[in-house]
């Protein structure tokens, strides 16, 4: 499943995906995995992009099922 | 038969002599290659240090790369069962047995990079191309060794009619780097279109 709510944040902080991967010292293609829904991201990592992006684990990772 | 000396005769050089000067010329050109390319790396990378760490691999790509030698060390225990049932109860090959355990190694190790460069999980986190370039030059490099080398062999051997051996199973592993750094550039340019789309 799609993550957009993180693709929405990043591009709210005018961010690309290169720009993100290389704050929280990941690679642009795992950026793009997650946004994608491809990779599911370790805890660690989820909190490194919510600390970037300034929102909670809950606003970008959490799905409330809607 | 005449005894008298043919002034116009070329020098002939004997096939085993032919193979021994190949042999010493390959021997040559793949020590100078390969000192080079490690000149061109060490310079690369020394000039580039900043750019060196980030040549650790993020989680995703660790899992990745994990999952792709699961993957070749399965292939590659495959390929050595059943080539050593061939070599076992087969007639004669064509191919030595050492150059069937280089081709599985290529294999596996065709597998495991095919794997980790495609999912974008072997250059590392670097964003700078500078490493990636150096190893490409490195890999072709290597290729152009291996061709000189491998590639003398193989013609030699085919031309005596003899069974490939390990001097021709240097060309499977040019072909091999060949391959990665082409393999590199296309996911490369891949990933441009991405970031432009």
């Amino acid at each position: 499943m799609k993550n957009l709510r993180m693709k929405a944040a990043r591009a709210a902080h005018d961010l690309s995906q290169q720009e993100l991967a290389d704050r929280v010292g990941v690679s642009r293609q795992t950026i793009n995995a997650i946004e994608r829904g491809d990779y599911n991201p370790s805890i660690n990592l989820c909190i490194a992009v919510c600390r970037e992006l300034g929102c909670t684990l809950d606003d970008l990772f959490w799905d409330d099922g809607a | 038969m005449s005894n008298e000396l043919d002034i116009n005769a070329r020098p002939t050089v004997g096939r085993k002599n032919r193979r021994r000067i190949m042999g010493e010329f390959g021997t040559v050109m793949l020590w100078s290659l390969i000192g080079a390319s490690i000149a061109v790396v060490v310079a690369l990378a020394i000039k580039s240090r900043k750019d060196l760490r980030g040549t650790t691999l993020d989680e995703r790509q660790l899992q990745i790369m994990g999952r792709g030698s699961k993957y070749a060390m399965t292939l590659m225990v495959l390929a050595l069962l059943v080539a050593a049932f061939i070599v076992d109860r087969g007639g004669p090959l064509p191919v030595t047995p050492a150059y069937l355990m280089v081709a599985i190694a290529c294999l596996g190790l065709g597998v495991y990079l095919t794997y980790g460069i495609w999912q974008g999980a072997y250059f590392g986190t670097m964003s700078i191309s500078r490493i990636k370039g150096s190893l490409l030059v490195f890999w072709v490099l290597l290729a152009a060794c291996d061709a000189i080398v491998g590639g003398s062999g193989t013609a030699e051997d085919l031309a005596d009619g003899v069974p490939l051996g390990y001097d021709s199973s240097m060309l499977l592993l040019g072909v091999l780097f060949i391959y990665m750094a082409v393999l590199a550039l296309i996911r490369g340019a891949r990933d441009v279109r991405e970031l432009e789309a």
